[in-house]
């Protein structure tokens, strides 16, 4: 960091240096003190583009001096830097950072920076189609594509004319077109920086969406976390559904007293009466087992009512997942299965074979015709699989014979 | 060390009565298993007469029932096409006694593999588990797992009927693709050895997508196409709940039979068994569930003593 105090900086230094931070930051990725430092150079840098009255909302981009466009993007840069501070609380650091990536959209936009289709997007809410959706992010990949190209350019265009310069002024000690030079530098320079305020309003709009989504992930989690009443939310959500499971095997011990599972059907003829109708399965039994109780045989079938014991009935748990089925109710799933597999491919076929001279019995005369064309059909196929027996003689395919067992 | 025949015929005495064998006699009877299964063939040739079986799904007192109905082991010769464990209650008691008694009548008995004879699939659908519960840990698990390897994929009756448990593969035109097949491993996610186990016959024409996920659907095209290059009469198959039992499709190239009557105590379809005669001749026998189902304890209990 420079010898001077932040407070004895110029603007100028104090932006180029917080702007250093950001890119270092941005690229790969910084300690977090040099990032907080950044965010305080940033807000003093706002502080001061306040004092010194820099922008006004009456004015319009081609109003700001290229000197001053560059200090445009300091909410921005701040709104990114922010973004990356690590802390206990992150639903503050989204907050601040979303509203900082506003204040740069909304000053973009009265200056008449944001193109007219984002304008558009931001006044729905962020709602439409997936497909305008799509267009609209392909659009912005788009111009932030471009945007990002201009930035080379220039950036290569200024170093070829550095070297030059620095080639004829070794060669040719005279002055030699000095004049147009620093008229198309800041020329120049004005591209560069609008570029870059393009490039930034690209990226804010992205990173708004992300942050608002991320906002509400964590006032969702917040919100159930005091529900809950006890921290530590990415622990509970990854464990609440092996503790309901466990839960409901260990109250299965208790539950097992009362619930006697019932018989299963044992007729047999039940079978026969379901095949002709006189029964339906489910009449049968209501059947729910119950899953294996693992424990000693004080704790399994006996009252728990110690925490002792509750710890016991916990010590002896599978080590492998339960059914979370029965038996019956997987049969009959399965069999439902089957049924649907069936039905459909009757659908199926029955599709295929209703064709246009089945609907129309005005056709019926035709039917001599169309019978003959069917026998073609047939003699055709039979012709080819005729042939195809030619090249593949009956039993080829089974010549190792082995020896009967 | 083969078991004495003494040996093997006690155990099958008390498998019969649905009492399982000690987690010892398991291994050594998987063992023994084993050299017999590792001997046949991936198209295990058949004599007839011979009475064909579909899925079983563990349950016992059914597979008791089918005996009676086809007539007890070894004084008739069976061919089991796969699926003797997972579902039902009873899948140790079951695939104890059948792989008993292999072991004890090798030439009257013919047990093919089906897609359950897995480790990935017993592990979901109950065979894991009921191990588990029976016997305290997983090493009868492991046990027939590791045999289930060895199982022949498809059998082959008198040249003329071929049985196995799925259907057929794209990539298996011949009786001999199959026979090249290296079948001594744990069932892969897809290729043809995954198909022989999990494909389905359809009324669509050619090979289609499975909705199991697994296996394809092959169409009467393929069917008619297959018999004819291995000289085959009929493709006799299991792998899917029938509600009568047996099914006849894909004008008569394609027989699927399932032996699981009420299938999973509470589907309602009847089982059935073919009959394949001295003279090839075709008869298929429907069954009932029987009458004695009783479910087993469901606690597995600790003694105190652990404490």
């Amino acid at each position: 960091m420079g010898g001077l105090a932040m407070e004895e900086m110029p603007l100028s230094v104090l932006f180029e240096q917080a702007r250093k931070i950001h890119l270092a930051a941005s690229e790969s990725g910084v300690d977090q003190d040099v990032v907080k430092k950044g965010c305080e150079m940033f807000q003093k840098c706002e502080d001061m583009i306040g004092k010194l009255a820099l922008f006004s909302s009456n004015e319009t981009k081609e109003d700001i001096s290229t000197n001053n466009l560059k200090y445009l993007l300091v909410p921005y840069y701040l709104a990114e830097l922010t973004e990356k501070i690590i802390q206990e609380d992150r639903i503050q650091i989204v907050k601040a950072s979303y509203a900082k990536l506003k204040e740069f959209f909304s000053f973009c936009e009265a200056m008449e920076l944001v193109p007219d289709e984002e304008l558009e997007a931001s006044s729905r809410g962020g709602s439409g189609a997936p497909a305008d959706r799509r267009a609209l992010k392909i659009a912005r990949f788009k111009r932030q594509k471009a945007a990002e190209a201009k930035l080379l350019e220039i950036k290569e265009r200024k170093e070829r004319r550095g070297r030059s310069t620095k080639a004829s002024a070794l060669s040719t000690p005279v002055e030699s077109g000095e004049d147009d030079i620093p008229d198309d530098d800041s020329e120049e320079e004005r591209e560069a920086w609008l570029s870059s305020i393009n490039l930034a309003i690209c990226k804010a709009i992205d990173l708004l969406e992300m942050l608002k989504r991320e906002e509400e992930m964590l006032s969702a989690i917040k919100e159930r976390q005091l529900k809950d009443g006890e921290g530590g939310f990415s622990r509970d959500a990854l464990d609440d559904r092996t503790k309901k499971a466990e839960t409901w095997h260990r109250d299965a011990a208790a539950r097992i007293q009362y619930s006697k599972p019932a018989q299963p059907i044992t007729c047999a003829t039940f079978a026969q009466d379901v095949l002709e109708g006189r029964a339906s399965v489910s009449q049968g039994h209501e059947h729910k087992n119950q899953p294996l109780i693992f424990g000693p045989a004080s704790i399994v079938g006996g009252p728990l009512s110690t925490e002792r014991e509750r710890m016991i009935a916990q010590v002896f748990q599978p080590s492998h997942r339960m059914p979370t089925m029965c038996i019956e109710d997987a049969g009959l799933t399965e069999m439902n299965i089957m049924n649907d597999w069936q039905e459909q491919t009757k659908k199926a076929i029955e599709e295929a074979t209703t064709s246009w001279y089945n609907d129309k019995p005005l056709r019926r005369k035709e039917e001599d015709e169309e019978d003959d064309d069917e026998d073609e059909e047939a003699v055709m196929k039979a012709r080819a699989f005729d042939d195809w027996k030619d090249d593949n003689p009956r039993g080829a395919g089974n010549k190792k014979l082995t020896p009967c067992g | 060390m083969p078991p004495a025949t003494g040996d093997i015929d006690r155990q099958i005495e008390q498998l019969m009565e649905c009492k399982a064998l000690s987690e010892t006699e398991v291994k050594m009877l998987c063992e023994h298993a084993k050299t017999i299964l590792v001997e046949e063939y991936n198209v295990q040739p058949v004599k007839c007469p011979v009475t064909v079986c579909g899925d079983i799904h563990g349950q016992f007192y059914d597979l008791i029932e089918l005996f009676r109905i086809g007539g007890s082991s070894p004084d008739t010769n069976y061919l089991f096409m796969g699926d003797y464990v997972d579902r039902g209650y009873y899948s140790v008691e079951t695939v104890s006694l059948l792989v008993a008694l292999k072991v004890r009548y090798r030439d009257r008995l013919t047990i093919l593999r089906g897609n359950h004879e897995s480790r990935q699939i017993t592990q979901v659908y109950g065979f894991y588990d009921e191990c588990l519960r029976k016997y305290g840990n997983a090493n009868v698990w492991k046990h027939f797992t590791d045999l289930f390897d060895y199982l022949p994929l498809t059998a082959l009756i008198e040249s003329q009927v071929f049985c196995l448990h799925g259907g057929l593969s794209p990539s298996l035109d011949t009786l001999d693709n199959i026979r090249s097949l290296d079948r001594i491993q744990e069932v892969p996610h897809e290729g043809p050895m995954c198909d022989l186990l999990w494909s389905d016959p359809d009324d669509r024409c050619g090979w289609g997508i499975s909705p199991r996920g697994a296996g394809y659907t092959f169409g009467q095209d393929i069917a008619t196409q297959f018999n004819h290059t291995n000289g085959l009469s009929l493709i006799s198959r299991a792998h899917q709940l029938v509600m009568e039992g047996f099914n006849w499709c894909q004008e008569k190239n394609v027989v699927t039979v399932f032996s699981a009557p009420n299938y999973c105590y509470r589907c309602g379809n009847m089982a059935a068994i073919l009959e394949i005669g001295e003279n090839m001749d075709q008869n298929f026998l429907q069954f009932d569930p029987a009458p004695r189902q009783v479910e087993p304890e469901t606690t597995r209990k600790t003694p105190d003593y652990f404490l």
